[in-house]
């Protein structure tokens, strides 16, 4: 039997077993390689005193306030026309999409003419993404999200597209105008609607959706307007939750220019899939380059990728070097892309059962690595 | 977010469905990826392609178990990927996981059609089901998971060899229960 034969096979295993097997925990362990040379660091501990949540609220103004934002593109390349999505068939018209690598900043919107009756029934935020649902009391729907700005190219098939921007049951596209933007409205055959449209200056994408067939879309979109602060995500009490399982950790010491910019994150309890919870406090500059910092308890079931064990060993790293040393007490290693410049930094610390994972984009391993020693329990 | 709340995001085709997904899930879908790639840059791609994969399966997917599918659309992606490099590079560590399984399968040098495959597969899951769950668990992270053994042996605070040995006592008997199930050997 050929290979590909038997991992077909092995792939029919039952899916309980796979989860059992899922829920298998490593022993905490600490490993330290002493025939390794590692490079010591001073692993400072500070605490500072001050809710989690205070620390969002001041720290998200403070950053909306710094006029920064940034998104991780899927698409490379120069941003010309307004954001839309590609509807399950290719689309004409002027346009062209890509969207730029690189920072961009979404600020705080809200649709401010938002119908009577319609509630806040779901939000997230994210340094990349912010979306928020509305629904009234007959259960129809509003939602609205912003993000990177996506173009489409003409004639480009919509399966050619990262996900989110494939549309079906499309009967009809119309361009609009939505103040001074080029917008694309589909109208479904179900009486759904899509809008979107994009501030080309800021590289912002909109979009707006409803299952009213009688909401008059555009003349919403040109109520959204940028408020000064970031709402708080109707989630907050999961990530409150996860913050209360593995503890508050923050870094003290950050790059010039960088503030806080959102706290995300999912508890371990018995209704989670997961298997461990994870908290990622995300910083901002006025460039709108972002530092994540994750943290992720029950760290045996996280991303083998990352493990302290595969740092050590190098067994699967093909194009990118990695640099082992220890933080503190703690296994470490400084991933860096082929090109040299640094991928992101992980360190786990044994006594706790945590992994730490540090990613930002053009900081120096030096400076991810002043970051790192930083990091402390907030008291 | 809690898995009903992702899969009604899919349904109701929400650009948030995927980001949630991947705040969920990337640690495990990138842990299977590269068991099975073992390239960073191979993983990368896998990890887009299971995220679109997702998106064009639900719907009309409803899964029971998110994690479970999304896990299992992940090694299926690696695996496709992993199928396309063979030609180019050879990937030792699955590749040697792979070979012991061979060991105690059929040897069919007839046709070989997904209906084997899957036939095949009922049987790996009735000898699972005969298994200790330390037994099992080490099955099916060796060769489902494409774990090593030293990861393995780490799981369970064990030593290397006994994981050794005891996988290779786990194929033998695999072999006598597909030889009791007339399955050729």
């Amino acid at each position: 039997m050929n290979r590909k034969m038997i991992s077909e096979a092995v792939g029919y295993i039952d899916q309980c077993f796979v989860l059992e097997a899922m829920e298998l925990s490593y022993r905490e362990r600490c490993p330290i390689d002493r025939d390794d040379e590692v490079i010591s660091l001073n692993h400072r501990k500070k605490g500072i005193s001050r809710s989690g949540k205070i620390m969002l609220v001041a720290a998200v103004i403070t950053a909306v306030l710094a006029m920064t934002a940034f998104a991780v593109s899927v698409l490379g390349g120069r941003v010309e026309l307004a954001y839309m999505n590609v509807g399950g068939q290719t689309i004409s018209g002027p346009v062209t999409i890509t969207s730029e690598d690189g920072p961009v900043k979404l600020g705080s919107w809200y649709p401010e003419g938002i119908p009577e009756g319609y509630e806040i029934t779901d939000s997230s935020l994210a340094t990349d993404n912010h979306s928020m649902c509305f629904e009234n009391a007959a259960g129809a729907r509003v939602e609205f999200v912003y993000n990177r700005a996506r173009y489409v190219e003409e004639g480009t098939a919509s399966n050619e597209i990262m996900p989110g921007t494939i549309l079906f049951g499309v009967e009809e596209q119309q361009w609009v105008r939505v103040g001074n933007a080029d917008g694309l409205l589909y109208l479904h055959t179900n009486g759904d609607q899509h809008l979107y449209w994009a501030d080309e200056e800021r590289n912002i994408g909109f979009k707006l959706y409803t299952t009213d067939p009688d909401m008059d879309l555009v003349e919403l979109a040109l109520t959204v307007k940028e408020r000064a602060e970031l709402f708080v995500p109707t989630d907050w009490p999961l990530t409150e939750e996860a913050l209360g399982q593995i503890g508050d950790y923050r870094p003290s010491v950050l790059p010039e220019g960088y503030e806080f910019y959102c706290t995300n994150g999912y508890p371990q309890n018995g209704d989670n899939a997961s298997g461990y919870a994870y908290v990622t406090h995300s910083y901002m500059n006025p460039e709108g380059n972002v530092i994540h910092l994750r943290v992720e308890n029950d760290w045996d079931t996280s991303n083998s990728a990352e493990t302290v064990r595969d740092l050590y060993t190098n067994a699967y790293m093909d194009d990118y070097a990695c640099t082992r040393f220890t933080l503190g007490a703690c296994p470490a290693g400084l991933v860096e892309n082929p090109d040299g410049t640094p991928h992101f930094l992980i360190w786990t610390d044994g006594e706790e059962n945590l992994v730490f994972r540090l990613e930002a984009d053009g900081l120096t391993g030096e400076e991810l690595i002043a970051v790192a020693e930083s990091v402390a329990l907030v008291e | 977010m809690d898995d009903e709340r992702i899969i009604e995001l899919f349904f109701s085709r929400s650009e948030r469905a995927v980001t949630e997904l991947a705040i969920k899930y990337e640690g495990l879908i990138r842990r299977i990826s590269h068991n099975v790639l073992r390239s960073d840059r191979d993983t990368e791609e896998c990890i887009n392609d299971t995220y679109f994969a997702v998106w064009n399966s639900i719907p009309p997917q409803r899964p029971d178990s998110l994690k479970a599918y999304v896990l299992g659309v992940a090694r299926n992606t690696a695996l496709g990927k992993y199928h396309k490099n063979t030609a180019r590079k050879r990937n030792s560590f699955y590749d040697t996981a792979l070979d012991e399984l061979a060991e105690c399968l059929p040897d069919d040098k007839s046709v070989e059609s997904e209906y084997d495959a899957r036939e095949l597969g009922r049987e790996i899951n009735a000898f699972l089901e005969t298994l200790g769950r330390e037994d099992r668990v080490m099955f099916v992270r060796r060769y489902w998971f494409s774990d090593s053994v030293a990861d393995i042996a780490e799981m369970l605070d064990t030593r290397t060899s006994r994981v050794s040995v005891r996988l290779f006592r786990l194929r033998e008997k695999l072999r006598r229960h597909l030889m009791e199930k007339g399955v050729a050997v």
